[in-house]
């Protein structure tokens, strides 16, 4: 079994439409891990019931006890987030601004900081319209956590894939659905990927911030191969589009011209390889076709599986 | 006054807004734009007249690093909830790319053994020219402080003492998205008509609610698209403030990078968000006042 991480540097540029198409493909041998718990679409786009909950807690935060509290300051001097604020004599704590690193326990001479294990949010698996596992989540807004909850969706999904081989259902992929940006959660969704599709949107922001992406791809080390998405909007872009995957020697998986048929098969949620647009499913088969074999995957029967 | 322009999805079109904002009240007042998708910043393509670079400062995070004095008793791993430092059988080592440069270790150390060096995570560049202030936040490729950058770039933002400081934010609900919206007087959500878009804004405006931030919605890309975030926007006490529809011609700008800041019907449409906006903030003025 191996793990696709689809990432793109820029929002909006296909992740999730490239990453269900690439696990609807794979039919029921392939498990898709959504790992932008911040805007959370594969279940959607999967039309996928849920099976699964579980809570998940992100660990140590902190919270001022007001009855011991007695307003000595030292927990402000300590926090190098200026997360304290003194209310009424005492102190409370901006959790907007914490970074939950605890000096400030340390440095309270009352024992006034409460520690708790905080609900960061849902861990989610959900069976898909094909019968496969979407592994997900649902975190609570504003929480500090994106990244740890990206690498337990991906560890989720690992989980599920030796679970299903253990009854006979060997899974031949895991696709990560990655955040946007170059950051924590990406670098999570990167960890185990044995090869990165990078959405490249043919534009200036998507080209530049997939430029970034590549850069992150080359440091640690990961194959990666290029799907230009949105094409024919500006020629000079489609052009720095191949360029940029030339240069960092990422060969063009598919290029997808802009289309709206792609967007109004993404709104029925049937997964462009199945969708009843002969065009989008023709272009999503080659797409999935080049991505596996780049894999190193068996080709799959793709159209009604 | 602090404007911030955030969306929950990427993609949906908080850069495009930002940028013609920003350009467009810059006929009339100080403005600075401040990009803090340190992730993937790119307000800055969009004003190529404006490369005049007024400055350029990295960003730092002070992170231990290990002296002679360390007896190995490993009470700074004990307390250091980054991962960032290891203590096996009396040896310490120190990661620091995992450091948030909290400073808990150096306090925790009985023997004084942990001396702070920075250690750079990113640039804050600063522009000027004829039209708004540009502030960039970059975070360095590989690096996962973006709060940090975030934080740099916001500072900066607010030393050019503009009357309006715009702030084009990263996607998402957690960390980057909470810091770069927390502070702001109004913060503007740009949705799409579509189903994801519409599910992802409701985790945004969660937080903005929650960071006590009255919050307007912008619809980007209006037409094309069915659903429908206007009515998700209203079940959640945000206010309309305005449409931009999809043409083909925005659409061929926004990818070559290129602003329209010519086109009559896109000013018109600023022009109304623009006043919803100001309502938006002195409702909250007159609450704050009551």
């Amino acid at each position: 079994m191996i793990t696709i991480t689809v990432a793109s540097g820029k929002g909006g540029a296909g992740k999730t439409s490239v990453s269900s198409a690439l696990a609807a493909g794979l039919g029921h041998r392939g498990i898709l891990a959504d790992c932008d718990v911040d805007a959370a679409n594969a279940a959607i786009a999967m039309n996928a019931t849920l099976t699964s909950s579980t809570d998940y807690y992100s660990g140590d935060g902190y919270q001022v006890d007001a009855k011991r509290c007695t307003g000595c300051g030292l927990c402000q001097r300590v926090c190098r987030f200026d997360a304290f604020r003194p209310t009424n004599g005492i102190f409370t704590i901006d959790e907007a601004l914490c970074e939950r690193c605890g000096a400030c326990v340390d440095a309270c001479p009352s024992g006034a900081i409460i520690t708790e294990n905080k609900l960061g949010g849902k861990l989610m698996v959900s069976r898909s319209f094909l019968d496969s596992a979407v592994v997900h989540a649902e975190l609570v807004p504003g929480e500090d956590t994106s990244g740890k909850l990206a690498a337990s969706v991906r560890r989720r999904a690992e989980d599920e894939a030796e679970r299903s081989a253990a009854e006979g259902k060997p899974i031949d992929a895991i696709v990560v659905d990655a955040p946007p940006g170059i950051g924590c959660p990406v670098i999570a969704s990167l960890t185990r990927a044995d090869m990165v599709v990078v959405v490249i949107e043919a534009g200036s922001s998507g080209v530049r911030d997939a430029e970034r992406l590549f850069e992150l791809c080359a440091s640690m080390n990961r194959k990666t191969g290029a799907v230009i998405n949105k094409a024919g909007m500006d020629p000079e872009w489609d052009r720095k589009a191949r360029e940029l995957a030339g240069r960092f020697a990422s060969p063009v998986l598919a290029d997808l011209p802009w289309d709206r048929r792609f967007r109004q098969s993404t709104e029925r949620a049937e997964a462009w390889v199945l969708s009843q647009d002969r065009f989008v499913a023709e272009s999503a088969s080659r797409l999935c076709s080049a991505v596996y074999q780049l894999a190193g995957l068996p080709s799959v029967t793709i159209l009604g599986s | 006054m602090t404007i911030a322009i955030a969306s929950g999805k990427g993609g949906t079109g908080k850069t495009t807004l930002a940028v013609h904002l920003a350009s467009l009240l810059a006929h009339t007042a100080s403005v600075t734009l401040v990009d803090l998708d340190v992730e993937a910043p790119d307000d800055a393509a969009y004003f190529p007249e404006d490369s005049t670079l007024a400055s350029e400062k990295p960003v730092h995070v002070m992170v231990p690093e290990l002296t002679d004095a360390c007896t190995g008793c490993g009470a700074c791993a004990a307390v250091c909830h980054f991962g960032a430092i290891v203590a096996i059988k009396g040896s310490v080592g120190v990661n620091p790319d995992l450091c948030k440069g909290c400073g808990r270790c150096v306090s925790a150390c009985p023997a004084g053994a942990l001396v702070e060096k920075p250690v750079r995570i990113g640039m804050v560049t600063a522009r000027s020219g004829s039209g708004p202030h540009l502030v960039e936040g970059r975070l360095d490729v590989g690096d996962i402080r973006s709060t940090v950058v975030i934080d740099a770039a916001k500072k900066t933002a607010r030393d050019t003492n503009s009357q309006y400081i715009i702030r084009d934010c990263p996607p998402g609900a957690t960390c980057p998205s909470v810091k770069a919206v927390h502070g702001a007087d109004v913060c503007v959500l740009v949705a799409e008509p579509t189903l994801f878009s519409v599910h992802d804004v409701t985790a945004a405006a969660r937080f903005v609610a929650d960071l006590g931030i009255p919050a307007g919605l912008v619809v980007n890309k209006a037409g094309e698209g069915s659903a429908d975030p206007v009515a998700a926007a209203a079940e959640l006490g945000l206010i309309h403030l305005g449409s931009i529809p999809w043409t083909e011609s925005m659409a061929r700008a926004g990818a070559a990078g290129r602003r329209v800041d010519d086109d009559p019907a896109l000013k018109g449409t600023l022009d109304h968000i623009m006043q919803g906006i100001l309502r938006l903030a002195a409702s909250q003025g007159n609450e704050a006042a009551s």
